[in-house]
Order: structure tokens, then sequence, then C-alpha cells
């Protein structure tokens, strides 16, 4: 190669300095930060039912900071002085009310239970039952500091009920934590599904502010909901991102209100903060609550299976139990929907082929946003036999396909009465090692293509061939 | 121990350009933007592997081709998503013609011509051989001069390469 070519090509790629010169990185800080919180988690199984004891929402750019280790509750010098104090005595509480003793808080010389003077129907909130600063400090040198409940700015977020405990926390990036414990004599129930209403009423107010996800709860106290929803402040490049960790006991209900700005909220609500919530408040009770967190999303409703897709079931055979959530269909005609098949070694185009209709869906696990998906799509000819034909020219050229440095095998076909697929898998090596499995199906007049990424799940060939035949055997519904 | 303050500086001296690399590699700017940051995200998870490294940057830039490459070839939309040069701008035919490049072609390419590393330097960073690296650069620059033909002039010098 000539050197006048090393420069040319250097100054040409160079110049796309300019294109980037307007996007601004979001900063160390938020890199560390979005570290913190993003660990991995897995399904535990279940349609829409996860097990994640560990894993956090991520605020892909400026995330509220977070969280240490969900330690049991502790002793009462771990707690907060609570900065709204009942006023109101202790009552003996409901039969199914675990039996409330403040104990004494060394730390302050105010019982958040406050309890000598008699007058409520309200039980009290013991002492010690509120998250504390240790609950709350992230793991990446970023201190929490306690600052006054009430203040926290956070849009939706509600006024501290009067015989409420709070806390709340502020961290040096602008987050916001701020918790309340509300005592609900023989009313917790309708009080934990009258605030999940406020707060999603709030958030599907319109203007700058929308609901992003809701999650029943289970596993934590007695029943929970997390919330994700967005609002102002707004700058253009960011708004502010709340996750609202609902959880009721006997007696009362918890609200953790966790937030601040960001540009994104790219992954399932996690239960932490209800969990340590439920573990505050279970611990000062004296009694042992269940802390094994089982969520369901509620919002946005999942789609269910779709006449002519594969079902997640059919995926499950195939051994991806975690790719429990199907999208919605999109068609060519959709903003971000298809225009070709997605998979590099599909070369032939089904549109320029007379595919009357292109679409695609894409199935995931709910609780891995950005992980492994498996997507499907469809191209739906005038007839059976453009269908036919397209398939062939389909097949031939995935057969030819090749991409330098990867192994690609044939791992199957199949043709009897109705329809005809076929199968590969594409090994890389090297530093950009990948594996991907696909295929590719025709019945009636559909041709379907399925393809997958290999992550932590492998589809062996007879289980990917068993994947096709499903998909066209779905084919016509 | 961590140290944040070592992280934030490898992070202000080197995002910039591997940002501008990302996009090079990706002609999309809102996924360079996304994986450079999660590549940085996962750089501080393993920090003190990655500060150890013969390259940190060599790293972060990997990661988060590895990122982009992935949601690529298994994302929504497919290849038709790449194709998002910022319209009327002058690199929009570069940015173009580098998508039209096999994906390790394209690596090489950038990390070469760009990032400025020495071919054994990529060999070592892609897991593979000097030669290797050298026929994919040869292919590449064979590939853009023929599908910007009014460069070539100016790529080539006058010759073909």
């Amino acid at each position: 190669m000539s050197d006048n070519l090393d420069d040319s090509l250097s100054r040409r790629l160079s110049s796309l300095e300019s294109d980037v010169a307007g996007i601004s990185l979001p900063g160390p800080a938020a890199a560390r930060r979005r570290a913190a919180q993003r660990t991995r988690h897995q399904l535990t199984g279940g349609v829409l039912a996860g097990v994640a004891a560990v894993a956090l929402g991520v605020f892909a750019v400026s995330p509220p900071d977070f969280v240490a280790s969900p330690d049991p509750a502790g002793s009462p010098s771990d707690s907060p002085t609570p900065t709204a104090v009942p006023t109101t005595p202790t009552q003996s509480p409901s039969p199914s009310t675990p039996p409330v003793e403040p104990s004494p808080d060394p730390s302050s010389g105010e019982s958040p239970g406050g309890g000598e003077d008699g007058g409520s129907d309200s039980p009290t909130v013991p002492a010690g039952a509120l998250l504390t600063v240790d609950d709350v400090e992230n793991d990446t040198s970023e201190a929490w500091a306690e600052v006054d409940a009430g203040a926290s700015g956070l849009p939706c977020v509600p006024d501290i009920p009067g015989d409420a405990a709070a806390v709340a926390y502020e961290s040096p990036y602008d987050s916001h934590i701020e918790q309340f414990v509300d005592p609900a004599d023989g009313a917790a129930e309708a009080r934990l599904e009258e605030l999940r209403d406020e707060l999603t009423g709030c958030a599907e107010s319109g203007g700058d502010f929308h609901l992003i996800q809701v999650w029943s709860l289970s596993g934590v106290g007695d029943a929970g909901y997390l919330l994700v929803w967005n609002g102002p402040p707004t700058t253009p490049d960011t708004q502010t991102y709340v996750t609202a960790s609902l959880v009721r006991t006997g007696d009362f209900v918890s609200a953790v209100f966790h937030g601040g700005p960001g540009q994104d909220y790219n992954a399932p609500a996690q239960p932490r903060l209800a969990v340590l919530a439920i573990e505050r408040l279970c611990g000062a009770l004296g009694t042992e609550c269940p802390t094994t967190p089982e969520q369901e999303r509620l919002f946005p409703e999942p789609t269910g299976d779709l006449d002519g897709w594969l079902t997640t079931d059919d995926l499950a055979e195939a051994g991806l139990e975690a790719l429990t959530d199907g999208g919605q269909v999109l068609d060519s005609g959709d903003e971000g929907g298809p225009t070709g098949y997605g998979y590099v070694a599909f070369t032939r185009d089904p549109l320029a082929d007379g595919a009357e209709l292109l679409e695609q869906r894409q199935y995931g696990d709910p609780m891995d946003p950005g992980g492994p998906i498996l997507i499907q799509e469809r191209a739906t000819f005038a007839d059976a036999e453009g269908a036919r034909a397209h398939y062939a020219e389909l097949v031939f050229e995935a057969n030819q396909f090749s991409q330098p440095g990867d192994v690609i095998e044939s791992t199957g076909d199949v043709s009897v009465p109705g329809y005809e697929a076929a199968t590969w898998r594409a090994e890389g090596s090297g530093e950009f090692a990948s594996v991907f499995v696909y295929g590719a199906a025709v019945s009636e007049n559909v041709v379907t293509v399925v393809y997958y990424g290999v992550d932590q799940v492998d589809v062996p060939p007879e289980q990917m061939q068993q994947l096709l035949e499903r998909a066209a055997q779905r084919i016509g519904g | 121990m961590r140290e944040p303050a070592d992280f934030d500086a490898f992070y202000d001296a080197t995002s910039r350009r591997v940002l501008h690399q990302l996009y090079a590699l990706t002609g999309d700017l809102g996924r360079a933007r996304d994986c450079t940051q999660e590549a940085y995200a996962r750089a501080w998870r393993q920090w003190a592997a990655v500060s150890a490294a013969t390259s940190p940057e060599a790293w972060v830039r990997g990661t988060a081709w590895r990122l982009a490459s992935r949601r690529w070839r298994g994302g929504p939309g497919g290849r038709a998503r790449w194709s998002t040069a910022p319209p009327g701008t002058g690199s929009a035919d570069l940015v173009a013609a580098l998508l039209r490049l096999p994906e390790r072609q394209r690596y090489a390419v950038v990390v070469r011509y760009l990032a400025g590393a020495a071919v054994a330097e990529i060999a070592a960073e892609t897991g593979t051989s000097a030669a290797t690296v050298e026929n994919r650069l040869a292919k590449a620059c064979a590939t853009l001069a023929r599908i910007l033909p009014g460069d070539i002039a100016v790529l080539t010098g006058g010759h073909r390469v």
C-alpha cells in the first residue's frame, strides 16, 4: 500500500470527527454508576416471572446511585433519624398485624413511632423501619447524604402522609432516594392499591410524563409493585426517571422512590430496594417476612403468542426458556420495521422477489433487555408458487454464503408434505468469535426465517431443526 | 482497590477517540455512543484487569465493537439500521463505503488508519496473524478504492492498489 493511500485514508477517517463533534458522552461517573447497577441475573422460571435479587435497573446515562448489600435489618443504631415523626400513639394491632414494639433508637432522641401520647387509630411505625444510609450506599466511592424528606423534587412522588415515618438521601450526582412507611390500620391492601393508582395516574397524565413499566411483586412482604416512569425536570439531553418500590406487610405500606436525571431506562425494574425496605420494616417489627422476589410485568402488557408465529413454548422446547417475551409484529411499512431479512447470510431480498409483506417479531428475556434475542421474520407472497421460488433461491444463496473467519455449516434440511425447512450454524473465530444458528422454512405462501445469536444457551442442530419445523407448522395459524 | 480517579482520567483521555472510531465502524452515531458508554461501564467493572492490559483503550474499543456488532447481526432492523450517516454530510459517502466492508476488514481499516495501530497490534488485538491483518487491509483498501470512485486518485495517489 502506498503512503499516499495511508495518508488519504487517515485524513478521510479523521474527518468523521465533524460528525461526532456534536455528540456528548455522559462521562466517567455515569459509566461507573452504570457498571455498579448492571449486574446480570437469571430468570428462574415461569412465564414473565423471575427472581432478580441482585440486579438493578439501569439509567443509561445518569442513573440514580445505589446500593449496598441487602443486609438484614440491623441494630437500631443503623437507623437514620426519620425526618417526619408520627405524632400518634401505638395502638393494638389488628390480628393480622405483627406486634409493634418500637425499640429505642440510640441515635435519636425521637422515636419514629412516637408512641407515648395516645389518641390515633393507626399503628405506629417502629424505630429502625426505614432504609439506612448504609443500605443505599453504592460501591463506587460515591457517598449518599441524608437530606430532608419530602423535598426530592422527583416527579409524581406524593407528599409524605401525616402518620408516616420518612427518610431521604441524595447523591452528589443529583440522584434521590425517598422512603416513607405509612401505617394503615386494617387498610394496607387498599392503601397500596391507592398509591399505585395515584402514581400510574400521574405518570400517564401526558406531556412530559410517561409510564414506562409496572410490575406486580410477590414474595416480598405481603405484596407489592414496582413502577418506573419519567417526567420533568427535563433538559435537551435528559429527563427525570423514577422507580417506585411499593410493598406492604401487615398494616404497613413502604414506598421507596429512587430517581434522578437520565437519558433512557433500559432494564426491568429491580426489586432490591423493595427487599431492603421489607427487611428493615419486618426487622423493626420483629417479624419474619418473605424476601424472595418474583415479579410479573403488568405494563407494557405482554403481547403473548400470536397466530402464525413461533410461540414461547416452541422456544422453550428449543432450550430458550428465558425468551418469554414476544414483541409486537413490525412490518416493512413500520418505522424500525424490516427492510430485508436481518441476518447477514440471508442475502436474498424477499420484497424484490415479490413478497407482498415482510414482518418481523423478536423474542427476548423480559428480565434482560439488550440480552439474547431470537428473531423471526415472515415474507408473505401472493401465492405458494412465489414463496417456493423465493425459498429455493434463499436457501441456495445461504448455502453459498461465507464470511472470512466464519465456519458455516448446513445443519439439516427437511421436505415433507406441507413444508420445507433448512438450518445452518455459523461459528466465528478469534477475538470476535460468535455463534449464530439460523434457518428458513416455507409453507403455503409464506417464507419464514429464524436466527439467534448464541449467548448463554446454545441451540443444537436437532433443536434448531425442530424449531424451524414448528415455525413452518405455525404458518397459517 | 479501584481508583475512580484513574478510571475517570482514562475515560476523559480516550472516550472521544473511541466514540469516533465506533462511529467509523458503525456509521450510527447513537449506536456508537451507546456502545462506547457501555464498554466503559464494563471496563470499570473489570478495572483492575483492564487497567493492567497492554492497551486499555484497545480493550474498550474492542468491547464496544463487539457490542455493536452483536446488536447489528442480531438486532432489530438488521443491516438497514446501520445506514444512518447524517444525511447531507460530506462524510456520508465514506460511511456508506465503510459499511460495505466485511466487519473484520472494516475493523482493521479503522484501527489502522484512524486509531493508528500497527499491524502487529491489530493482530494481537484480534487474535489473528499479522499476515491476515495485512490481507484484510489490502482487500478493504481495494474495495474502498472501487466504491469511492471519486477518491481513487486521492486514495491511491493515482495508482491502483
